[in-house]
């Protein structure tokens, strides 16, 4: 279909072409830089070379396991503080008996902090998701484009594709950056240390480089459906800081929304959206909220995903264009 | 005319709420000519503009573009279409040849050397590289011309075209869209609420008022007007109103010291020379230039227009 690619084009075009975007590629990279100077500073009090506090992380270690095992006979303690406790003390044991060194001041454990970054990369999507749609509008040039030959639901995926496009793109300079930083920061050294996981009862070896990428995956589901939301917004009300704004509102304080109400014991808390768009509990043993699992959060996330989709390509399509005045 | 329209919108009818913004409009239009599309503001012309390029879903109607039913099947109908409605929005972070490669893309079969060609056509080689940010109004409009020329429509739509233009700049555009339909023989529809605008380029009017159309007129049936209306001065008033009442059929008109009155062209010297005869200076004697209003005017009743 050469004719859709060249559509395609036309998004990218409209993506690329914008300062803001290049400005948006830019603080990214910035970002990732800052974020592993501090961190490596913070860790060993000096920017390169590779960090010789591990060398006594037994001793510490061995600490940790004393002083959580006092917590432990403690009473009153709720249960998921004690199988918290009590996953902690098998995990550092298991670290111990096997000499592998905690994955703090590696590359590795460098990488599995950076999947924190994703969170600019939502703000960043939705903002260009947002202007996809709307900037036509507030633009005027969407008249154009509607009356040309390709149907009104061409150009709306193309324009999705083209974000998702931009997000995956920032997804792979992310990674890529951070992976050259925390390398030129904390060596190259301890690469295999495997991922520690604690699984029904015992300690289980993973791969790292799994794990890493399990955490970005993880990040893509949300920043799917917050991109998504996002356009649903920016189609709906045809006003692109509308949807920048509700959308980012809603990212970063839906999972408190969601705590305050399952807080109050609300038995529909487990429908919102925003209790199910973070997957990474169950990977670590747990649910967000009682009576969830994985397969339900994925069954609710995809109807939400298919509402946001039939929303904006049904009203896509229908609406008149009228002009802004 | 014997040729097939390109145009052909039958009983298009726009309903919002209990509101009829536009109301069983019938509208053909045919190659090579200029059609004008002619009413105040708020009368329905951008409405209709609208729905004929498919922006907007009629309630009722049919529009047939090239052959091809609008709505059934709007990718063929709008490839035949180059347009602008309202005003010529661009991308202003993007260049002139950027916004022409972004149009040029979504059309089919058009070979990339045709952006040069509509470039060189409106005029733009020296700042087509530009940002349009840095764009006049005139050189928008410009662009928006050559993006709806890229794809070598037969129907050319333009809502407003002269909109914001300064008379250099309405002129260069009338010029430009005389020579589309003279020579490439394209069809053109504009939109225009002003009435002497129309007069210069039109071969067609079409007045809209409140919703409706209220009339279409071919332009040459006006230039070959037999009869003109005349102002003459002369002194006294009340004699040479009373002359003239018995000395033609017609009815004379007195504004203070003036007569008004319509008569042949060849009529003119006669009425002079009768009045000098009868020892009545004449201080002027001129033509009254009726404007496309009044005309219309007189045509559809003497409903106000604006």
């Amino acid at each position: 279909m050469p004719n859709f690619l060249r559509l395609l084009q036309n998004e990218n075009m409209k993506i690329y072409r914008r300062t803001g975007t290049l400005a948006m590629i830019g603080i990214l990279i910035l970002v990732t830089i800052a974020f592993a100077s501090i961190t490596k500073y913070d860790e060993s009090g000096y920017l390169f070379g590779a960090p010789t506090k591990q060398n006594n992380w037994q001793t510490e270690l061995q600490q940790q396991i004393t002083h959580d095992k006092q917590s432990l006979q403690e009473e009153d303690l709720p249960k998921p503080y004690l199988d918290s406790l009590k996953e902690q003390i098998a995990l550092n044991q298991y670290r111990l008996d096997h000499d592998i060194s905690p994955n703090e001041g590696t590359l590795w454990g460098f990488m599995v902090n950076t999947d924190s970054l994703t969170a600019l990369i939502v703000l960043f999507t939705i903002i260009v998701a947002s202007i996809s749609v709307a900037g036509e509008f507030t633009w005027g040039t969407i008249k154009l484009l509607m009356i040309r030959s390709s149907t009104r639901s061409k150009i709306l995926l193309s324009k999705y594709l083209a974000t998702l496009g931009f997000a995956v793109s920032m997804l792979i300079v992310l990674f890529l950056f951070s992976l050259t930083c925390g390398a030129l920061l904390y060596g190259v050294g301890n690469l295999s240390s495997p991922y520690l996981v604690y699984e029904h009862g015992g300690v289980v070896e993973k791969s790292m480089v799994l794990h890493i990428f399990t955490l970005y995956g993880l990040r893509c589901v949300s920043l799917l459906m917050m991109v998504t939301f996002a356009f649903m917004i920016s189609t709906v009300f045809r006003s692109s800081s509308l949807a920048i704004g509700l959308s980012i509102f809603l990212t970063f304080t839906g999972n408190t929304i969601v705590g305050i109400l399952s807080g109050m014991n609300v038995s529909w808390a487990k429908y919102i959206l925003f209790a199910n768009i973070d997957l990474t509990p169950y990977f670590q043993g747990s649910a967000p909220l009682e009576g969830m699992s994985l397969s339900f959060s994925i069954i609710v996330l995809s109807i939400y995903y298919l509402i946001f989709m039939a929303l904006t390509w049904i009203l896509f399509n229908k609406r008149d264009i009228v002009s802004g005045d | 005319m014997s040729q097939k329209p390109v145009l052909h919108a039958q009983g298009l009818t726009k309903v919002i709420g209990n509101k009829k913004l536009v109301n069983n409009i019938d509208l053909t239009i045919y190659p090579g000519e200029i059609f004008g599309f002619l009413g105040p503001n708020g009368a329905g012309k951008t409405t209709t503009i609208r729905m004929l390029v498919g922006l907007a879903d009629m309630t009722a109607g049919k529009v047939t573009i090239a052959g091809y039913d609008l709505e059934k099947h709007f990718e063929k109908a709008i490839s035949h279409v180059g347009g602008i409605v309202e005003n010529p929005e661009m991308y202003k972070f993007l260049t002139g040849y950027q916004n022409l490669i972004h149009y040029w893309r979504m059309c089919k079969g058009v070979p990339k050397s045709r952006i040069d060609e509509v470039v060189n056509q409106v005029g733009l080689e020296k700042r087509i590289h530009d940002k349009v940010k840095t764009y006049s109004l005139g050189m928008r409009q410009r662009l928006g011309i050559a993006q709806a020329l890229l794809h070598s429509p037969s129907l050319l739509i333009l809502d407003e075209p002269t909109n914001g233009l300064d008379p250099k700049g309405v002129k260069e555009m009338r010029e430009h869209l005389l020579q589309l339909a003279r020579e490439e023989n394209m069809a053109v529809l504009v939109s225009s609420h002003q009435l002497a605008e129309m007069e210069l380029m039109c071969d067609r009017i079409g007045i809209i008022q409140n919703g409706s159309l209220i009339g279409v007129k071919e332009m040459r049936e006006f230039r070959d007007e037999p009869t003109r209306k005349i102002r003459i001065i002369a002194d006294p008033i009340q004699k040479a109103h009373q002359l003239l009442q018995q000395f033609l059929n017609t009815p004379v008109e007195q504004q203070d010291h003036a007569l008004i009155m319509e008569v042949e062209h060849e009529k003119i010297p006669d009425i002079n020379h009768f009045l000098v005869n009868e020892n009545i200076k004449i201080y002027a004697i001129m033509h009254i230039n009726q404007t496309l209003e009044d005309r219309f005017l007189e045509m559809t009743g003497g409903n106000s227009i604006a």
